[in-house]
């Protein structure tokens, strides 16, 4: 099988780039301005394990995640707000976004445990796939670029689900199972930003919000 | 790892991520939407996710970059036992002191 680079270059340029070409959306947009923070707050879950006590001795930056959480959930009411369609889905989504800054915040003030505050992300994460792949009205999958990229943030969605669950069952582990956890740990905050990455490739085709 | 390595992973993934971001726009308006340079609208600029990809690179720096001096030259210190800062001296280093004698 060969490709062809023209022909390549030529479909790739009929996709609707910035909203549809010309058309602009009416709407304001959010996809990237989310995505944009949690690709920042995915490299700052990175940089928070390599850093180690480094990073913990500082209370603001310990505090990072749980702002940038309650910073999208607030931002997902304001387009719940502004967007007259899919009030319900985004709705959702800023509840768990919002619930889900009380329960990291709580962790990282000492108050519950990581079982505790596991025990709401990992339903969260997989209730916030449902909302963002399936329910959300794309057009058909096969066929739709906006159905098929909206599928792939509920994807990395379900994949950052699946993470916390391995973490969650290795809470108690021996010693031996540390590496394999650090691992995982690595693996969440590259998955966020992956979700972020996602959500920019999401505006790249699409205006709305 | 090393704290070096350590130290050099955090200072340049904010830096990788302005040039992936710089890269995705260089890709898209050189190559995939050439005309579309002439239509270039304000919510564009502000909106692009090359751009906003550049800006979370940005920031990561700006948070990071001290952090990975601050690593560095705690691997020194780790190196050196000799060099840690007396806690009389530094009252704001007794803390990581205590840790890396530990």
């Amino acid at each position: 099988m060969t490709v062809d680079p023209a022909a390549f270059l030529q479909a790739a340029g009929t996709l609707p780039f910035h909203g549809g070409g010309s058309v602009e959306s009416s709407a304001p947009p959010g996809h990237p301005f989310f995505g944009a923070l949690l690709l920042f707050i995915g490299s700052i879950l990175v940089v928070e394990l390599l850093a180690g006590p480094v990073w913990r001795r500082h209370r603001a930056l310990v505090m990072l995640w749980p702002l940038a959480l309650l910073i999208v959930g607030l931002g997902l009411l304001l387009v719940t707000d502004m967007q007259e369609t899919e009030k319900s889905l985004h709705v959702t989504l800023a509840v768990l976004f919002l619930a889900g800054s009380y329960t990291e915040f709580q962790y990282r003030c000492g108050r519950i445990t990581r079982y505790a505050a596991d025990a709401f992300a990992v339903p969260a994460l997989i209730v916030g796939g449902f909302v963002i792949g399936p329910m959300h009205p794309n057009g058909p999958i096969l066929y739709s670029a906006m159905a098929q990229l909206h599928m792939l943030v509920a994807t990395v969605c379900w994949v950052l689900a699946v993470i916390k669950l391995a973490e969650a069952r290795l809470l108690n582990a021996p010693a031996a199972s540390l590496s394999f956890k650090s691992g995982l740990d690595y693996s969440f905050g590259v998955g966020v930003m992956a979700l972020g990455f996602s959500l920019l490739l999401v505006q790249q085709f699409h205006g709305g919000h | 790892m090393t704290p070096y390595a350590r130290a050099l992973v955090i200072a340049m993934l904010g830096p990788l991520l302005q040039a992936a971001g710089v890269a995705w726009d260089l890709l898209e308006h050189g190559v995939f939407a050439r005309g579309e340079l002439e239509h270039i609208t304000f919510q564009h600029i502000v909106s692009g996710p090359a751009h906003l990809m550049v800006a979370a690179g940005f920031l990561v720096s700006c948070v990071c970059i001290p952090i990975a001096i601050e690593v560095a030259a705690r691997g020194e210190w780790i190196g050196q036992p000799e060099d840690l800062p007396n806690a009389d001296e530094s009252p704001g280093l007794p803390s990581m002191t205590a840790e890396v004698h530990k």
